[in-house]
C-alpha cells in the first residue's frame, strides 16, 4: 500500500501546487483562497443546492463524474494496447446516438427496456472504435488520424439526425424527443438530493471493478498488456498484435459508447438527446486517464476530482463572481504539474543526498 | 457555366484554407524528427492567434501582431520542452495540459483585459495577405531543404531516430530537441496568427477549432515529411475548399454530408495511397544521458 502510495505523491504534491497558484491568482482577484476552497469543497462533497441541503454536493458530483470516468476507461483500454485514442468523444457520440435512436424507436417494455438500449450503445461505440481498429489493424493507418476524423465526421452526422429523423417536431430547439420511460436509468437518492445521479454511475463503478479484474486475470487483457508492452515480443510469443488492437479498440469504443447512453438516458438533458449533451467529455476523459495514470481505481478517484473541480468552480462562480476559467486554469496547471512528476522526484533526491 | 470559373477560385481557397494547418503541420514535422511528440500544437496555435489580435489591437500593426503570434507560440513550447526534455514527462500528458490550459487562460485573458467574454474587439486585417502567403509556403518548403538538406537537420533526425548514437558522435541531444520544439511551436504559433491577422478580424475563444489536430494528421499523412505534409494540408483545404463550394450550388446532399467530406477523403487517402507510415523511432521516447 505506502508503495501505492509512493506513487500517486507526485500527483498529490502536483494539486497542491495548482491550487496555490490558483490561489494566488484569486488573491489578484480580491478573493480570499481558503474561503473559496472550502467553499468550493463543501460544494462540491456536500452541499450544491439550497433546495436539497444533504449531500446534494457529493450527488452532483458522482453525476458530472459518470462520463468522465467512462471515457477515460475508453482512453485506458486502448492505451494499454499502445494506442492512443483520441476518439472517445465520436465513440460516446455513436452510444448516445445509437441509445436515442433506438429508445425512440421502440416504445414497448420488450424492445425498448434499458438493457436492450444499453447494448445497442455499447455495439454502435463498438462498431464506431472498431472502424478505427480495423484500419489499424488491416492497412497500418494511424488510430490518431482516423480517431480525430470519425470525431469530426459522426459530429455532422449528429448534426444531419438532429437536423432530421431524430428532431423533435414539437421542440424549437435541436434536440431529440424525449426517449421512451422503460430505456431511462433509475435515478438513485434523488427524492434526497434533488440531482440526476443515476444508475449509470452504480455501472461506471462495476465497469472499473470489472476492468481491474479484465487486465489482472484474464488471458486476453494480458494480451492486450503484451502488446502494448512491445508488438514484435508479443507477435513472437503467438499473439496477433492486429486482432489485439482491433480487440483493445472496440473494447474502448463499448466503454465510450454506455457513457454516451448515460448522458441520454440518464436524464442529464430531460432524456433527450441535444446538439451539446456530451460537452466535451470524451477529450476531458483523456486528461482523467492521465491523471489516474492509466489504472482503473485512479481513473474512478481521478475523475471525481476532476468532477469535483467542476462543481465547486461554479459554485465559486456564483458566490464570488469569479471567471470559471480559473478552474480551467487549475485543472490545466494540475496537469502540467502531473506530466512533470520528475521535477517532484528530482528534489526528493536531492534532500535524500544531503 | 464556365469550368475555369469554378476552378479558379476553388484552388485559391485550397491554397487559403490550407495554409495555418499546412505551417503547423511542417513545424510538427521538425518537432517530432527531433524526437518530441507535441499534441499541444493545438493551444498553440490558439495562444498564438490570441497574442496576435492583442498586439495588433494595441499596435494597429498586424504584421508586429503575427511577429508576436510566433514568439507567444515559441514560448509555450519552451514549457513543453522542459517537461519532456529535461524532467523526462510524458509527452502527450504534457501536450493535452497545454491544449486545456491555452483554452483557459486566452478565455481568463479576453475578460481581464478587454473585460467581455468570449470575443475581442475587432482589429484591422492585412491589407495584402498574399504576402504573408507567400511567405508560409516558402518558409515550408524551405523547412523540407533544412531538414534534409543541412547539416542541423541532420542532426535533427538522427536524434529522432537513434539519440544515443547521436550522442555518441558529439551531437547535444537536448539542445536539439529543444531546437526542434521550439521551432514546432514557433510555425504552430504563426499558423495561429494567420487566423486572426488574415482570416477574421477578433479572436474568439477556442476558434482554431481543430487545426492543429489536423496539423498533426498532416504531419503523419506527410510521413514525417514537411513536403508530404503541405500536400496532406492542401489535400485537407481542397476537401473544405469543395465542400465550401458544393454548398452554394444547392446539390441535393444534406449541408452536413458535405462537411464531412475532407475527413472521408481523408480517411480513403490513407487507406488507399499511404499504407503503413512510420514515426521517427525515438519519437515519444525520453532521453537519458
Amino acid at each position: 500500500m505506502t508503495k501505492k502510495l509512493k506513487e500517486f505523491l507526485p500527483s498529490i504534491i502536483a494539486v497542491l501546487i495548482a491550487l496555490t497558484i490558483g490561489g494566488i491568482i484569486m488573491i489578484s482577484k480580491g478573493v480570499n483562497p481558503l474561503f473559496a476552497y472550502s467553499d468550493m469543497a463543501k460544494a462540491a462533497f456536500y452541499q450544491a443546492s439550497p433546495r436539497a441541503p444533504f449531500l446534494s454536493g457529493l450527488a452532483k458530483t458522482l453525476f458530472t463524474a459518470t462520463p468522465l470516468i467512462f471515457s477515460a476507461l475508453a482512453a485506458m483500454v486502448a492505451f494499454k494496447a499502445g494506442l492512443f485514442n483520441i476518439g472517445a468523444q465520436g465513440q460516446m457520440i455513436a452510444g448516445g446516438l445509437a441509445a436515442t435512436f433506438w429508445a425512440i424507436t421502440f416504445r414497448n417494455y420488450i424492445l425498448g427496456n434499458v438493457f436492450i438500449v444499453l447494448i445497442i450503445a455499447m455495439a454502435a461505440g463498438f462498431l464506431w472504435a472498431g472502424i478505427a481498429g480495423f484500419l489499424k489493424s488491416r492497412f497500418g493507418v494511424n488510430e490518431v488520424i482516423s480517431t480525430i476524423m470519425l470525431n469530426y465526421i459522426i459530429i455532422e452526422f449528429q448534426n444531419y439526425l438532429l437536423n432530421g429523423i431524430l428532431k423533435d417536431p414539437a421542440s424549437g430547439s435541436t434536440q431529440s424527443p424525449k426517449v421512451f420511460e422503460g430505456a431511462r436509468l433509475p435515478l438513485i437518492f434523488a427524492k434526497i438530493t434533488k440531482q440526476n445521479l443515476n444508475l449509470g454511475f452504480v455501472i461506471v463503478i462495476l465497469l472499473v471493478i470489472g476492468i481491474y479484474f479484465f487486465f489482472k486475470y484474464f488471458k486476453k487483457g494480458y494480451e492486450i498488456k503484451a502488446v502494448g508492452l512491445s508488438e514484435t515480443v508479443a507477435e513472437n510469443s503467438g499473439i496477433n498484435p492486429k486482432k489485439i488492437m482491433f480487440l483493445a479498440m472496440g473494447l474502448a469504443g463499448i466503454c465510450a459508447g454506455l457513457g454516451g447512453a448515460e448522458r441520454v438516458l440518464g436524464g442529464s438533458a430531460q432524456y433527450a438527446y441535444t446538439e451539446v449533451i456530451m460537452g466535451d467529455a470524451g477529450f476531458t476523459g483523456l486528461a482523467v486517464a492521465l491523471l489516474g495514470k492509466n489504472s482503473p481505481f485512479g481513473i474512478l478517484i481521478a475523475g471525481i476530482f476532476y468532477a469535483a473541480l467542476d462543481v465547486g468552480g461554479q459554485a465559486l462562480q456564483l458566490k464570488y463572481q469569479v471567471d470559471k476559467e480559473i478552474v480551467l486554469i487549475i485543472q490545466a496547471l494540475i496537469i502540467i504539474f502531473v506530466a512533470s512528476e520528475n521535477l517532484f522526484k528530482f528534489f526528493t533526491l536531492k534532500r535524500k543526498e544531503k | 457555366m464556365n469550368i475555369f470559373g469554378i476552378i479558379g477560385p476553388l484552388i485559391e481557397q485550397t491554397i487559403t484554407i490550407s495554409a495555418p494547418i499546412m505551417i503547423t503541420a511542417v513545424g510538427a514535422c521538425i518537432g517530432e524528427r527531433s524526437g518530441v511528440v507535441n499534441i499541444g500544437l493545438e493551444g498553440i496555435m490558439l495562444s498564438g492567434a490570441f497574442a496576435t489580435t492583442v498586439v495588433n489591437l494595441a499596435t494597429g500593426n498586424p504584421y508586429l501582431g503575427i511577429l508576436a503570434g510566433i514568439i507567444t507560440g515559441g514560448l509555450i513550447s519552451l514549457i513543453h520542452a522542459v517537461i519532456s526534455i529535461n524532467l523526462k514527462g510524458n509527452q502527450i500528458i504534457s501536450g493535452v495540459a497545454i491544449n486545456l490550459f491555452s483554452i483557459a487562460a486566452t478565455s481568463f485573458l479576453i475578460k481581464t483585459i478587454y473585460g467581455v467574454a468570449g470575443t475581442t474587439p475587432s482589429a484591422d486585417k492585412l491589407a495584402d495577405y498574399r504576402i504573408i502567403l507567400v511567405l508560409m509556403y516558402g518558409i515550408a518548403i524551405g523547412a523540407h531543404f533544412f531538414l534534409f538538406n543541412t547539416v542541423t537537420g541532420l542532426r535533427i533526425r538522427a536524434v529522432g531516430e537513434h539519440p544515443l548514437a547521436a550522442d555518441t558522435v558529439g551531437i547535444s541531444v537536448y539542445k536539439i530537441r529543444y531546437l526542434g520544439v521550439i521551432l514546432s511551436g514557433m510555425f504552430a504559433g504563426f499558423g495561429g496568427a494567420y487566423l486572426t491577422a488574415v482570416v477574421l478580424r477578433s479572436f474568439s475563444s477556442n476558434m482554431s477549432a481543430g487545426r492543429g489536430f489536423m496539423a498533426m494528421a498532416a504531419m503523419i499523412f506527410g510521413k514525417w515529411n514537411p513536403l508530404g505534409a503541405i500536400l496532406a494540408s492542401l489535400l485537407f483545404g481542397f476537401g473544405q475548399a469543395f465542400s465550401d463550394y458544393a454548398k452554394t450550388v444547392r446539390l441535393p446532399i444534406p449541408q452536413q454530408f458535405l462537411t464531412m467530406i475532407p475527413y472521408i477523403l481523408t480517411l480513403l487517402a490513407l487507406v488507399g495511397f499511404v499504407g503503413k507510415s512510420r514515426a521517427p523511432k525515438a519519437s515519444g521516447q525520453p532521453y537519458e544521458k
